[in-house]
């Protein structure tokens, strides 16, 4: 055996070892990842991208695949259906919807239920045979949050105006919530506070701000103004300072939206309560996983809202909860 | 175009040759093991500081928020009102804890994805502690009905929010120890691999060299072995050839000396037994006319019958100093006789020796240095 046949010899030897260094082990790809859907009922705003970037974080922690199907146009239940037939064409696990008409999909949703995919709806009763599980914020209870922290603010007199749009389903169940809670402090405690009206918008500003003036000039008394929405609430504040009267009146309003969190930082609103889109889009696909895996949930899953004082603005939390940039933008 | 220097091929340096590649081959093995058990403690090592204490102290922040709880529920009844302020202090030193906890967390080294999860439920832990502040607030302003429904309405959606980001930050921490995990098994599939494919290796290297350096050691003795075989049948003409320069080359080189003093020897035996021969013969010759002549001599001194009987008897004392000489002569005719036979043998004996024939014969001379032969 010549030399140069000792050294090939020798080089073989390596290669082989170093061939066998690079072998892996049998891969255990045998979990199939989950497949979800996120269906929105309109173009996404604010709101709706934060709910999708909380739905996409938790995909991917739980290595998860995620669709994200949102209407081209706001109402469009039609489309919705689509995607859902789309979403059970693709053997999807779970199905987290925003319905836009419950009519429109019930049928569909109660389809898929009994075809073994899990439904989470978001904003809806989680009573319903089309649903398995509600994540998101009870309406209705931040509207009695809002009221109890309104009845902070003016102590134990002082009259209040209640602003609401009447398109919103979610507006009208906060001014609902508000009222009655109102209504049922005024009647078991000897307070002097009453709700002097509730004004009904058509979601605009200008015609909150139109509406909110005309009472201001004929009932300049008024303690607070609590408005339902982002829009009420900037029109309400546009009222208010054109008269002059922010020293006098109180304003506390709902949504997280450039403007509001201006009128905190600002101190023009005593405070805002903000529902976290982030968590109802995070916690609707881990929980929807979670009932996949059988794990024992309740029904109902409340996000909740969180009440920010102006005076809370700079804190690291409530920045971080606030500003949208600090979630990180929504990429598909 | 340069000529590499080529290595001498000997005895020691396949041996050395051979004893490199196992030894490479070892030392290749043992460095890939080595790396491979240093990768599998640096796992273990990382599955203990980012999964086991990122659990324990999620664990302790999950405990701290379960006895805040607990101090709130006991703040609401109006029972334990006298010991509110010991309850407070309790909050705050759980608070505090809380804050310590995090601290610690985020000095341990954890994937970009842990770290989000965990700030968010950090933000969820500062909005809980913030709203818990507010709780007793109200508690010691006497309104435990707002401090109630604070805690049901409010507190409890951030409390879910924080457990669920703990969850979220085991879970990931989990996946993480998981994969550690695998990559150890990853390191054990590899390691038995190799182990598997090197003792397979190193049992053909091995099965290989004992081959090589066997038929190496037999080529070279079976040489040895033809030669004595030639002696044994009288064959020293040949020299036992040297191909390559090793130490059964020098071995041939002595034993090729000796075979050419052996030739010489027989050489100069043949030569020098021809010449006992002529000369025993010649001896025996010369004894036979020096009888011949002593038998003449005996006889003319037998015809001297006239002689006196002095002078008789010195006739008869010579007659028999003749006879004895002639037969001491006769005796050394018959050694004569016998040693040229002996002598005759001898050479016959020799000479089936085959040495080179005079054609071939070639000048041999002894090198002084290296006792190899040359030929000229």
């Amino acid at each position: 055996m010549g030399f140069k046949a000792r050294i090939a010899l020798t080089i073989f030897i390596f290669m082989v070892v170093a061939t066998s260094c690079t072998y892996s082990g049998d891969q255990d790809n045998d979990s199939k990842a989950s497949v979800f859907y996120l269906i929105n009922s309109g173009p996404s705003d604010e709101f709706f991208s934060l709910m999708e970037k909380g739905a996409m974080d938790s995909a991917e922690e739980m290595n998860c695949k995620l669709v994200v199907r949102t209407p081209k146009e706001q109402g469009d239940a039609m489309a919705q259906l689509d995607y859902l037939n789309e979403a059970q064409k693709a053997g999807a696990n779970g199905i987290a919807i925003h319905p836009i008409s419950d009519a429109d999909v019930e049928a569909k949703l109660e389809e898929l239920r009994l075809s073994g995919v899990i439904i989470n709806s978001f904003f809806r009763g989680a009573d319903k045979k089309t649903y398995d599980i509600t994540v998101g914020t009870d309406s209705y209870e931040s509207g009695q949050i809002a009221a109890r922290r309104a009845l902070e603010a003016i102590k134990s007199s002082g009259e209040l105006l209640v602003i609401t749009d009447e398109i919103a389903q979610r507006s009208r169940e906060r001014a609902e919530g508000f009222s009655a809670y109102i209504g049922q402090v005024t009647s078991t405690q000897s307070s002097d506070v009453k709700i002097y009206d509730t004004v009904i918008t058509d979601g605009s500003g200008e015609d909150s701000e139109a509406k909110v003036a005309k009472i201001l000039e004929s009932h300049p008394t008024i303690s607070m103004i609590y408005a339902t929405g982002a829009q009420e609430l900037c029109g309400a504040f546009q009222a208010v300072s054109k008269m002059k009267l922010n020293n006098k009146i109180l304003l506390l309003g709902f949504d997280n939206t450039y403007e509001t969190r201006s009128l905190l930082e600002n101190g023009n609103i005593y405070g805002l309560i903000v529902p976290v889109p982030y968590n109802v889009g995070y916690m609707s696909i881990r929980y929807l996983k979670k009932l996949e895996l059988n794990e024992v949930v309740d029904a109902t899953v409340n996000t909740g809202v969180r009440f920010i004082k102006a005076e809370d603005y700079a804190s690291e939390d409530v920045k971080a909860l606030l500003d949208p940039t600090r979630e990180g933008e929504v990429s598909r | 175009m340069k000529k590499k220097p080529m290595v001498k091929k000997t005895f020691k340096n396949v041996l050395i040759t051979s004893y490199i590649v196992l030894l490479s081959f070892m030392l290749a093995i043992g460095i890939v093991s080595i790396y491979y058990i240093r990768q599998t403690y640096e796992n273990g090592s990382e599955i203990y500081t980012q999964t086991l204490k990122s659990i324990e102290i999620l664990e302790t922040v999950d405990q701290n928020i379960k006895e805040t709880d607990q101090y709130i529920f006991s703040m609401t009844t109006a029972l334990d009102k006298e010991n509110h302020k010991d309850y407070v202090n309790h909050i705050n030193r759980l608070m505090d804890d809380t804050a310590y906890m995090v601290k610690e967390y985020q000095n341990i080294p954890v994937s970009e994805k842990e770290k989000d999860r965990f700030t968010r439920c950090y933000y969820d832990i500062l909005g809980y502690n913030r709203l818990i502040n507010q709780i007793i607030e109200k508690i010691e302003s006497g309104d435990v009905t707002a401090a109630l429904e604070i805690y049901e309405m409010e507190l409890k959606p951030v409390r879910l929010s924080a457990y669920e980001s703990m969850e979220a930050v085991i879970d990931l921490s989990e996946e993480s120890a998981a994969e550690r995990n695998n990559m150890n098994l990853d390191a054990y599939h590899k390691m038995s691999v190799i182990v598997i494919v090197a003792m397979i290796l190193v049992i053909l290297v091995t099965i290989l060299i004992v081959v090589i350096v066997t038929r190496y050691i037999n080529g070279r003795l079976t040489k040895i072995k033809k030669w004595a075989g030639n002696i044994a049948e009288y064959d020293v003409s040949d020299d036992i050839e040297m191909d390559e320069k090793d130490e059964f080359s020098e071995t041939y080189s002595a034993l090729n000396v000796s075979q050419y003093m052996v030739r010489a020897l027989i050489e100069k035996i043949v030569s020098e037994s021809g010449t006992i021969c002529e000369t025993g013969e010649d001896v025996t010759l010369a004894i036979n006319k020096s009888n011949e002549r002593l038998e003449n001599i005996s006889v003319k001194l037998y015809d001297l019958k006239d002689l006196n009987s002095e002078n008789k008897t010195i006739v008869e004392r010579v007659q028999k100093e003749i006879n004895d000489i002639t037969m001491y002569l006769e005796q050394v005719a018959i050694t004569s006789d016998y040693q040229v036979e002996v002598a005759k043998r001898h050479k016959e004996e020799v000479t089936k020796f085959k040495t080179k024939g005079e054609d071939e014969k070639v000048r041999e001379t002894v090198s002084g240095e290296t006792g190899v032969l040359k030929r000229m």
